[in-house]
């Protein structure tokens, strides 16, 4: 009976050490974001375990524009609906991965092995409805010198604390030649704003022409996370198309001055 | 060009059409009609406008309350700023001569889309009453000046969507306007009247219809945007909404700066016309000057950044706009070095027009210098904002288009009217009009140097002496104005009827009577020289 009454005093003490934990850990969390560095280049001679447990160079993965999506597996925070959207968007975009784009999730955690990565990949392909389509959605595993090459490389900050990570939540585009295009955060993402960076990123060689010009008339809002409607650029654009049309009416087509005098 | 014949057809004064009085005017398809209405209302909104400016010179006469509230200050200076832009200068010269000349100079005898003429002055009368409404109407005066800068536009509890409505509206007038110019000048010049052919006032608005129609879109969209913002919460300027307030100003100056083009091209080309005629002598450098007004059009859609150096942009940009401000001076100055030489060694016929056309370069000049100042990054620091600024662009914009209009008034009088107008009072007018403004706006570069800001109704007692000077010079040069304006309103009954040609003048307006039949011309004239053949 007196060790049941020590159950409550156990509780207090331990969130009591618990906020004590997390009041170091939130300052921690300044540091813990995406330092921005987009027109640089993800290191490409990152070696990484593939499924078949090959080591592989990140370049010889990177022959089309990516979604590179760092986390570790048995993460018990955001990891899981972070890769739960990108289970979703693969679901609902209508480019295929493998073909007009690659999802590259890798464990910047170096204790990590492969085979808990394939654990997780069927798990996400088991909810998913094109199964199909993503059984070329590759998971990857690395070890700790390759892992703080990559990290680096895209400007990827995190910290251990108490056997977790706190890292930053997001997907990093990168081009076929590793360049990084985008940053998107958070952990759920609209298909037509991956679509759009994936046309960026692919300098508008994939997918339908029309994607082309979505980029030209869309443009990425870095603080509201989001692709938003280019107002300036799609009125200018009208204004010297119809103005240039004018232009050219004017200046090609002749009257014939005699048929006017005789009105 | 071609020699005068007899007309049988009635002037457009008499000419009886399917409506009577009124009627006759406010429905009438005729280019000269339609001049004439813009020259009433265009007038009327300048006395306006010039009222307001006397009342607040008489504000700063001494520092702190004279006749007016800080906020009735605000809110006049608004009006001021936006009847003058978008009621007075923009439309100013194309809208007046452009239409009553044009076709007759391209020997045409309307524009290409008479109709869409008169909409675009109903578009104009319905948009500067907008603005007028916005007075009177909501939660009191816009007081955020012509310019509507973001974020002050859409927090101001000042009645602004009126106004911005109204400005969006006559940047529909001047669109339609500018569209007709071209496509007339394009498909409706008379047989043999090559582009090299055309006389330069035809050239300038031909330059301006492309300026207003490339650039004026973009006012209209941003004023939507701004109405957007302040009715739907759209975020496009307001910081809190997720907008950006400079691209507020980039929008605003987009247009505006190249709106400063559309004023004084045509100014230029007014200008163009009277040294010819006055000194009986062929414009020097006639391509120069087409080619100039076309470079001024285009330069001068890349320099509008030269109004926010004091707003944040990055040091390459502001290089940039300062270095194409300098650029686009050239072009003017080609403008300037060309009116001189036709002046040398010509047996100048002094009259009326020319010295307008003589005060024009005068202060257009020190207008242009004093914005290479205002160009310079260094010097516009200490000079943004100031009083420096303010008389600057009225040197530019008032004594520019402003003294280029009532030259082109009085040049043009004769074939508008068919009445030679009093030139002794005309002379006296603009004497004491000179002297007036010369007295007003100069003494106003020194109070900018000196760190006068603009915009206050309040000054240190430091600046009172010069503001005494400023402010009395106003009062001269609006008594100026009143006897300019008198005189020609008098010359209307007690002038002697006008010759077909006056002043000797060499282009097509000169080869029809005073005033022009309805049709212009009884046969399209056959060009075969080309616009200034004196000698």
């Amino acid at each position: 009976m007196n060790y049941l009454k020590l159950f409550p005093v156990l509780f207090v003490w331990l969130t009591g050490i618990n906020s004590f934990c997390q009041t170091p850990l939130f300052d921690k969390q300044m540091q813990v974001s995406f330092d921005e560095k987009q027109g640089q280049f993800a290191a490409l001679d990152t070696k990484l375990i593939n499924e078949n447990g090959d080591t592989v160079l990140l370049k010889d993965v990177l022959d089309k524009p990516a979604i590179l999506n760092l986390v570790y597996y048995e993460c018990a925070g955001t990891c899981s609906p972070l890769m739960f959207g990108v289970s979703k968007f693969i679901d609902q975009l209508d480019l295929k991965p493998g073909k007009d784009y690659e999802v590259l999730t890798i464990s910047f955690d170096p204790s990590e092995r492969i085979d808990l990565g394939i654990k997780k990949k069927a798990a996400y392909i088991s909810t998913m409805q094109n199964k199909e389509a993503a059984k070329d959605w590759h998971f990857f595993v690395a070890d700790s010198t390759n892992i703080a090459k990559l990290t680096k490389s895209v400007g990827f900050n995190y910290e251990k604390i108490n056997n977790q990570y706190v890292h930053p939540t997001g997907l990093i585009a990168l081009g076929s030649d590793g360049k990084i295009i985008r940053y998107l955060r958070g952990i759920e993402f609209l298909p037509f704003d991956i679509k759009i960076t994936l046309v960026e990123a692919a300098k508008g060689k994939i997918g339908p022409s029309i994607n082309r010009l979505l980029a030209v008339c869309y443009s990425y809002d870095t603080k509201g996370n989001q692709f938003v409607f280019n107002v300036t650029r799609v009125s200018a654009i009208i204004i010297f198309f119809f103005v240039f049309l004018l232009f050219l009416y004017l200046s090609l087509s002749r009257i014939n001055l005699k048929t006017r005098l005789n009105k | 060009m071609s020699t005068q014949k007899t007309f049988e057809e009635p002037s457009y004064l008499e000419y009886k059409g399917k409506y009577k009085g009124i009627f006759s005017w406010i429905l009438s398809t005729d280019h000269k009609r339609i001049a004439l209405l813009y020259l009433f209302s265009l007038m009327t909104f300048f006395i306006v406008g010039a009222t307001l400016g006397l009342l607040m010179k008489l504000e700063l006469i001494a520092p702190g309350k004279t006749i007016i509230t800080a906020q009735t200050y605000n809110a006049f200076f608004t009006l001021h700023g936006i009847i003058m832009i978008f009621a007075v200068v923009i439309p100013g010269l194309p809208a007046v001569f452009g239409n009553f000349l044009l076709p007759i100079m391209i020997g045409a005898k309307d524009v290409a889309f008479p109709r869409l003429n008169l909409l675009s002055w109903y578009f104009y009368v319905i948009g500067v009453s907008l603005v007028l409404i916005s007075q009177f109407t909501g939660q009191g005066p816009p007081d955020t000046g012509w310019t509507f800068y973001a974020p002050y536009s859409f927090r101001t509890t000042g009645n602004m969507l009126p106004a911005v409505f109204g400005a969006f509206v006559l940047g529909f007038s001047s669109i339609l306007t500018g569209l007709n110019f071209l496509v007339t000048i394009h498909r409706m010049r008379a047989p043999g009247m090559t582009w090299m052919k055309m006389p330069l006032f035809p050239w300038t608005l031909y330059a301006t219809g492309w300026v207003q129609l490339l650039a004026t879109p973009i006012i209209g969209i941003t004023l939507l945007m701004i109405i957007a913002e302040r009715t739907l919460h759209i975020g496009f300027f307001d910081p809190t909404l997720g907008g950006d307030p400079i691209l507020y100003q980039h929008l605003f100056w987009t247009y505006s700066h190249p709106a400063v083009y559309i004023m004084i091209l045509p100014a230029m080309g007014a200008i163009s016309e009277i040294i010819p005629a006055f000194c009986h002598k062929t414009i020097f450098g006639y391509k120069f000057i087409v080619a100039s007004s076309i470079a001024i059009a285009f330069v001068g859609y890349f320099i509008w950044g030269h109004h926010m150096f004091t707003s944040g942009m990055s040091g390459t940009a502001l290089y940039t706009f300062s270095l194409l401000t300098f650029i686009v001076a050239i072009p003017s100055a080609v403008k300037v070095f060309n009116w001189i030489s036709t002046m040398h060694k010509a047996s100048i016929d002094l009259q009326t027009p020319f010295f307008w056309a003589v005060g024009f370069l005068f202060v257009f000049m020190i207008g242009g210098f004093s914005g290479l100042i205002l160009g310079a990054l260094a010097a516009n620091i200490h000079l943004h904002n100031t009083h420096f600024v303010v008389a600057h662009f009225h040197f530019i914009v008032f004594g520019g288009t402003g003294y280029a209009f009532f030259g082109a008034m009085h040049y043009w009088y004769p074939k508008i009217t068919g009445k030679m107008y009093d030139s002794r009072w005309a002379n006296t007018g603009l004497i004491i009009f000179f002297l007036g403004f010369i007295t007003l706006y100069g003494e106003m570069f020194f109070l900018g140097m000196r760190g006068m800001p603009r915009r206050y109704y309040d000054y240190d007692e430091i600046f009172h002496t010069g503001n005494i000077f400023s402010s009395l010079g106003a009062i001269v040069m609006y008594f100026g104005l009143a006897v300019i304006i008198i005189n020609l309103i008098a010359s209307l009954k007690n002038g002697i009827k006008a010759p077909s040609d006056p002043w000797g003048g060499k282009t097509l307006e000169w080869t029809i009577p005073s005033p022009p039949p309805v049709e212009n011309f009884d046969e399209i004239p056959v060009i075969t020289k080309g616009p200034y053949n004196y000698k």
